[in-house]
């Protein structure tokens, strides 16, 4: 029997995963500190998750960006032979065609699980913006609102300073409200989610999860 | 009381089991009996007692035991063997990895009850009725006679019954164990009528803060072990060895208190069993939490279930270390069971092991006790019909513990994978309702959607009753019982054992805990010209050679022959499991 690494590393890790998919936005208008706060939020989650035990062999992170398109910058791998990326702004908002790139992604993930006879909780998806999109969202929006009526998947929206656009993210997300990042505060953020996930990642499969919510404060304005 | 104690010095070799001996130097009149009666009449007859050296070693280990009433009997007992060898009215026997004591009495009478007169003098159910069973068996006409004795609460010699009931139910068994007293609780049909209501409480303790409590008088919380639970956090206290849980507020009801009362009400007196051992207070007198003793090790959910720490963790284990841990671990639930308390609530997270002898349950608060229920449970581990329900609403059966207890089963021996898992599966909730078990055994099952990787290998290298017992239970929907278990995990044990030891009747069972190939019937282990050790099938081996080729590991052989199996997510890939299985089945 051949495998590849990825294959072996899918294989022979009986642990239930999460997959979560980061869809941010690197559109021109993030140029400056906040693409860099946004890389150092990006690392430290990063870190974070290699460093727990549990969450290590549970989590299982890619990472889609959008400008003038989107694009797959890490795909599902170990956290031990993944790096955080190094993340540039420019070109316009293709925030649809970002989601659905994400949603393509968690999906096939979501196959290579059920053919290999991998467990795994339900996907999440963290999606960032600092504006509003200049693609059409209908086909994406619709296809997130489904999965989420139908518990099969769990939305972060997330909306970065003023500009972002809090109504359009709110088309993504029919249960959760989106959430406007309070200053730059990433790296608060990015470390809420590593806790949650690491939280997941000790919960058996079907648990129900209980995200610590009191926590948001730290980092949003709701 | 036995009195023909002539006939037994004269005509019988005499075993002594450990709880026997401590059990007997408790006594007056059992110090009479062991160190006069006794003696006097051996010297009369010439002959003597016979201690297997594992007993011995057994009364050592419980010098050092943290509970004072093991440490006392193991105290009289070692001042009692030391009589009889400076008196010389005992033989020590003893090889080299022996197994444990009552597999070797197992051992030895079915060796030598048909040439010789035996009794064992033991006050453990189980052994007795073990070497009873052996006694009984038909297969084998003897003249010669067994006979398995304990001392009895008077410190005289009495038989076990002639029947000692072959049950499983839970009330039945505790009845004949005179090893320890069995503090039972009641069995209930109903849930706790009436309502639950919240206690008015003014202060919830904190860290640093003061609790009291009437057997330890004031404690102090000194570090916060945990506050992820979702009913309260647990200290540190200032007394080392003792853990307090606070409530939060709102779950401080007047049914947690009464459940707690009532579980303070019985020792129940199980090793690593982390049982309430008291009420805490708050300054007002309130009750607020309790105490129990700090648990030690790490949770089974990373140690044992996640393959790399469990490597990093006991990086020696093979799978005599893993059948050891998960005897210990089923002991304990049998114990509870005989106690009438289910656990309700078995999962990955409230299992911790030190070590594979030292293991500790937490979370007993949440056991099922009489009429009230265990309120929480894991979807993984929770039968097909209880799925979705409320389990604070109803009280589990026997049954169900038994799914939870067949899956924690299987994931202790296949490291970390639940039984259910398969390709083309759903979600676990939907893959333990469709009851498809994709592994084989004999004739039954097939391995067509067995989990890719290694899974298949891990299995097929199991004890073949191993086998029979999970497919039992997922496969054929009928749930082994708790000692059906135990048995057949200390049978491999003990086959395990016989192949260290080297017995070729076991040799094509593997130590391997993760093994990487099928089932080998003769094993031929070589060192590759790579450098690699690998093992493979005898036969195949010779066949080689006689052709003059060289044996390859399997790294080797993948590079020159292996077609690659791609993953695609479109389509179903089925494993091939490589060159040997085909050659061989």
């Amino acid at each position: 029997m051949s495998m590849t690494i990825n294959e072996q590393e899918l294989f022979d890790n009986p642990t239930a995963r999460v997959a979560i998919c980061l869809v941010l936005d690197v559109s021109s208008s993030m140029y400056g500190s906040p693409i860099n706060e946004l890389n150092q939020g990006v690392q430290l989650f990063f870190d974070a998750i290699r460093n727990d035990d549990m969450a290590s062999y549970s989590a299982d992170i890619s990472v889609v960006t959008f400008g003038s398109q989107a694009s797959k910058i890490v795909d599902f791998a170990s956290i031990e032979r993944q790096q955080a990326p190094m993340l540039s702004a420019s070109g316009t908002t293709a925030m649809g065609s970002g989601v659905n790139l994400a949603l393509d992604l968690l999906e096939a993930r979501k196959q290579e699980y059920k053919d290999a006879g991998v467990d795994y909780h339900q996907p999440w998806m963290v999606l960032m913006t600092d504006g509003e999109p200049t693609d059409n969202i209908i086909q994406a929006s619709a296809r997130t609102s489904k999965l989420i009526n139908e518990r099969k998947l769990t939305i972060f929206p997330i909306g970065i300073g003023s500009g972002a656009n809090l109504s359009v993210l709110k088309q993504f997300s029919p249960k959760r409200q989106p959430l406007p990042l309070k200053g730059l505060n990433f790296k608060q953020f990015f470390e809420w989610l590593s806790k949650s996930i690491i939280a997941v990642s000790a919960s058996s499969v079907g648990n129900e999860i209980r995200l610590d919510t009191s926590k948001i404060s730290d980092w949003a304005t709701l | 009381m036995f009195k023909n104690l002539d006939d037994l010095a004269q005509n019988y070799k005499i075993f002594w089991d450990t709880c026997s001996i401590m059990e007997c130097s408790r006594n007056p009149n059992g110090i009479q009996l062991a160190t006069r009666d006794l003696p006097a009449l051996l010297r009369k007859f010439n002959n003597k007692f016979i201690l297997p050296f594992k007993v011995i070693e057994e009364v050592n280990k419980n010098l050092n035991s943290d509970k004072e009433h093991t440490k006392k009997g193991a105290t009289e007992a070692s001042k009692l063997i030391k009589m009889w060898l400076s008196e010389s009215l005992v033989d020590i026997k003893g090889e080299p990895n022996d197994p444990f004591a009552d597999q070797l009495f197992q051992k030895v009478f079915t060796q030598f009850r048909l040439n010789h007169n035996l009794v064992l003098i033991t006050n453990d159910s189980h052994l007795a009725e073990d070497i009873r069973n052996i006694c009984n068996s038909k297969s084998a006409k003897t003249r010669h006679k067994s006979k398995i004795l304990k001392i009895n609460k008077h410190g005289h010699l009495e038989e076990w019954g002639t029947v000692i009931k072959q049950t499983n139910s839970f009330t039945t068994k505790a009845n004949f164990s005179q090893k320890n007293i069995i503090n039972k609780f009641k069995v209930c049909t109903s849930i706790k009528s009436g309502v639950d209501t919240p206690l008015n409480v003014n202060l919830i303790p904190a860290l640093n803060d003061y609790i009291g409590s009437k057997k330890y008088g004031t404690l102090m919380l000194t570090k916060i072990i945990s506050d992820k639970g979702g009913e309260g956090i647990i200290y540190a206290t200032n007394k080392p060895d003792l853990v307090c849980k606070i409530y939060r507020k709102e779950k401080l009801t007047t049914f947690k208190q009464q459940k707690l009362e009532l579980m303070l009400s019985k020792e129940i007196n199980i090793d690593g069993v982390c049982w309430p051992v008291d009420i805490a207070h708050n300054n007002s007198g309130q009750f607020v939490g309790y105490l129990m003793p700090m648990a030690q090790g790490d949770v089974i959910q990373k140690c044992l279930f996640t393959k790399p720490i469990l490597q990093k963790t006991f990086p020696h284990w093979n799978k005599t270390h893993l059948l050891t841990t998960i005897i210990n671990i089923i002991k304990k639930i049998e114990q509870l069971h005989q106690r009438n308390i289910l656990i309700g609530d078995i999962n990955p997270q409230n299992i911790l092991i030190k070590n594979e002898k030292e293991i500790y349950f937490v979370d007993a608060d949440s056991y099922q006790i009489e009429e009230f229920p265990c309120p929480v449970g894991f979807p993984t581990f929770t039968p097909a019909h209880l799925q979705g329900k409320l389990f604070d609403t109803f009280l589990r059966t026997q049954n169900d513990e038994l799914f939870a207890v067949a899956v924690l089963m299987f994931m202790m021996i296949v490291p970390g994978k639940h039984p259910y898992s398969q390709q083309g599966g759903g979600t676990q909730i939907e893959n333990i309702a469709s009851k498809k078990f994709p592994y084989k055994v004999g004739n039954e099952g097939d391995f067509n959607d067995t989990p890719k990787g290694a899974w298949a290998y891990i299995w097929h290298n199991l004890s073949r009753s191993m086998k029979e017992k999970l497919y039992d239970a997922f496969g054929k929907n009928k749930l082994p019982t708790v000692k059906e278990w135990r048995k057949s995990a200390e049978n491999y044990l003990y086959a395990l054992e016989q192949k260290v030891q080297g017995n070729v009747n076991f040799q094509h069972l593997s130590l391997d805990i993760f093994p990487t190939t099928w089932k080998m019937q003769k094993p031929h282990y070589f060192t590759c010209s790579c450098g690699n050790k690998d093992v493979m099938e005898k036969d195949f081996a010779d066949k080689l050679k006689s052709q003059n080729k060289t044996l390859l590991c399997g790294g080797c052989r993948e590079k020159i022959n292996s077609p690659k199996v791609s993953l695609s997510s479109n389509s179903s890939v089925s494993l091939d499991f490589g060159s040997i299985f085909k050659l061989f089945k």
